[in-house]
């Protein structure tokens, strides 16, 4: 956590109610805008009065974001700002997104779903799904964009690492929790059974 | 006179399971699921309080958070099985990520750790739950009522707001109904007991949440109480033989054993028997607990030939 800056000013007495509920929502979209994670509720809180419901001044701002190519989303313990994904293709054509998440192919998407189904699993267990080796080099790759981190050991030979998914998996596909992945029964009967 | 038929007192047997005019009630009633719980609840309160002083508390609190982490799982679509939560929790070292399955028991057993007679037991509290629920717990105010309406009033408070965070709304609703008939612990009760449709109906505001409530209530408690007179015949023949082991350490590992579902030899017992600085070698560790198991006190609990975890 950053150093205590000289206090702020959170109650903001002197200024007339509406103008000081406008300061509120300005602080909070712009904190999370600078944020490079996501932002818990609480670290908000810190930027506007003791009284100020946090949930309303954000509902506020998204009312007022409706229509723009940007939203507040709330990911995994916090508040993000997103890109409206139908913008996804103008982005990757021009914008520098630099060291962001670098596309994920097809297959790394479908170990990295297995993964969220069958977590703790290890390779072989992948090996298992897929019916072929996974390589150590897409498992590296995975985890050094920080989507999985290895979990307990697996009680077999050699006692090989699992592999879990992280609050940044949850953040780049836009889950607040495990619970969004879709239903294993309705991807079944729309015939993706992973 | 005849004299009295003396009472059957079992002496091998010092507690009472409820009796069947308790657990064999079928009526839906609402005075009568509200009667026969409200008994169910002062039977379990009294092996709770631990009159004879044998109940192994913490390990029958610790059983049925693992319960209670199975049944969240399942809530949450996630089929994990007792046995695949305790190899998680023994087996991961320092440093790793325990998984969803992992993190919902180590949740279940932080809340039963939590000491409601002591001061500071909010903070603990806030460490468990999301941060969303915490934030939230100020505006609840108190609840009113008999202790099973007050906790099905923060059940139905929480689910109605949180439809999906049904973890968080049991554990609050258990503590809420441990602080009702005052346990100084929670314990575990709802989540295993309350059925998935009730969990819908009471989130969606459909159908009474006291009658379901009241309903998981008498399950609860008749699992609670057979899980603590079973609990109870166990560790009193693992306390017999207590004097008879000479190994280094070996109060200190029984102590783990009285506390924890399951203790893995290599993880929990060596190199040092965890919450102490008693060293163990992974060997010692090992035979003392084969020969724990020898001596029939207790279980190898996953019938593999390695990795093995043990147990009351």
């Amino acid at each position: 956590m950053a150093k205590e800056t000289p206090a702020l000013d959170t109650d903001l007495e002197d200024l007339p109610p509406e103008l000081r509920w406008r300061e509120w929502m300005g602080r909070i979209e712009a904190v999370i805008f600078a944020s490079a994670s996501p932002v818990p509720r609480a670290d908000l809180a810190r930027v506007v009065g003791q009284g100020a419901s946090v949930e309303l001044l954000i509902q506020d701002i998204q009312v007022e974001l409706a229509g723009r190519p940007y939203e507040l989303v709330a990911v995994a313990d916090g508040w993000l700002m997103l890109t409206q994904v139908r913008f996804a293709d103008a982005i990757r054509t021009a914008a520098d997104v630099g060291g962001q998440l670098s596309d994920l192919n097809e297959f790394e998407v479908a170990v990295l779903a297995s993964i969220a189904y069958h977590q703790p699993l290890t390779r072989d267990g992948l090996k298992d799904i897929f019916g072929k080796d996974i390589s150590r080099d897409l498992m590296a790759r995975l985890r050094a964009q920080e989507l999985i981190t290895t979990g307990p050991r697996s009680p077999r030979a050699g006692a090989p690492y699992t592999y879990v998914t992280t609050q940044k998996f949850l953040v780049v596909f836009g889950m607040e929790s495990l619970r969004d992945l879709p239903d294993r029964d309705e991807l079944e009967n729309a015939g993706l059974a992973i | 006179m005849k004299p009295a038929t003396k009472p059957v007192f079992d002496n091998t047997q010092s507690i009472q399971l409820l009796p069947r005019w308790v657990t064999s009630s079928r009526s839906e009633a609402i005075e009568t699921v509200a009667f026969t719980s409200g008994a169910a609840l002062a039977m379990l309160d009294v092996v709770l309080r631990n009159p004879g002083g044998t109940l192994p508390s913490e390990l029958l609190r610790d059983r049925m958070a693992l319960d209670a982490a199975v049944a969240c799982l399942k809530l949450e679509n996630r089929n994990e099985t007792a046995s695949g939560i305790r190899d998680a929790v023994c087996l991961a070292r320092r440093g790793d990520a325990l998984g969803p399955a992992g993190d919902m028991f180590m949740a279940w057993r932080k809340l039963v750790r939590v000491n409601l007679s002591a001061g500071g037991w909010k903070d603990r509290l806030g460490k468990v739950l999301p941060a969303a629920v915490v934030e939230l717990m100020p505006d609840i105010g108190a609840p009113a009522g008999t202790p099973v309406a007050q906790a099905s009033q923060i059940l139905s408070y929480i689910l109605r707001l949180f439809p999906r965070e049904e973890a968080a709304a049991l554990m609050l609703a258990d503590l809420t109904l441990a602080r009702a008939v005052g346990w100084d612990r929670p314990m575990p009760s709802l989540a295993a007991h309350l059925l998935r449709e009730d969990i819908r109906a009471i989130a969606d505001g459909a159908g009474d949440p006291v009658q379901s409530v009241h309903r998981a209530i008498i399950a609860a408690c008749d699992g609670a109480i057979r899980m603590a007179a079973d609990l109870d015949r166990r560790v009193a023949k693992l306390r017999a033989v207590a004097p008879r082991l000479r190994a280094k350490g070996s109060d200190e590992a029984l102590a783990l054993f009285l506390s924890h579902d399951a203790v893995s030899p290599s993880g929990m017992l060596s190199p040092v028997i965890k919450g102490t600085s008693f060293a163990m070698t992974d060997r010692a560790a090992r035979r003392l607990c084969d020969r724990l198991v020898e001596l029939c006190v207790v279980r190898e609990l996953t019938g593999r030939p390695t990795f093995r975890l043990y147990g009351v």
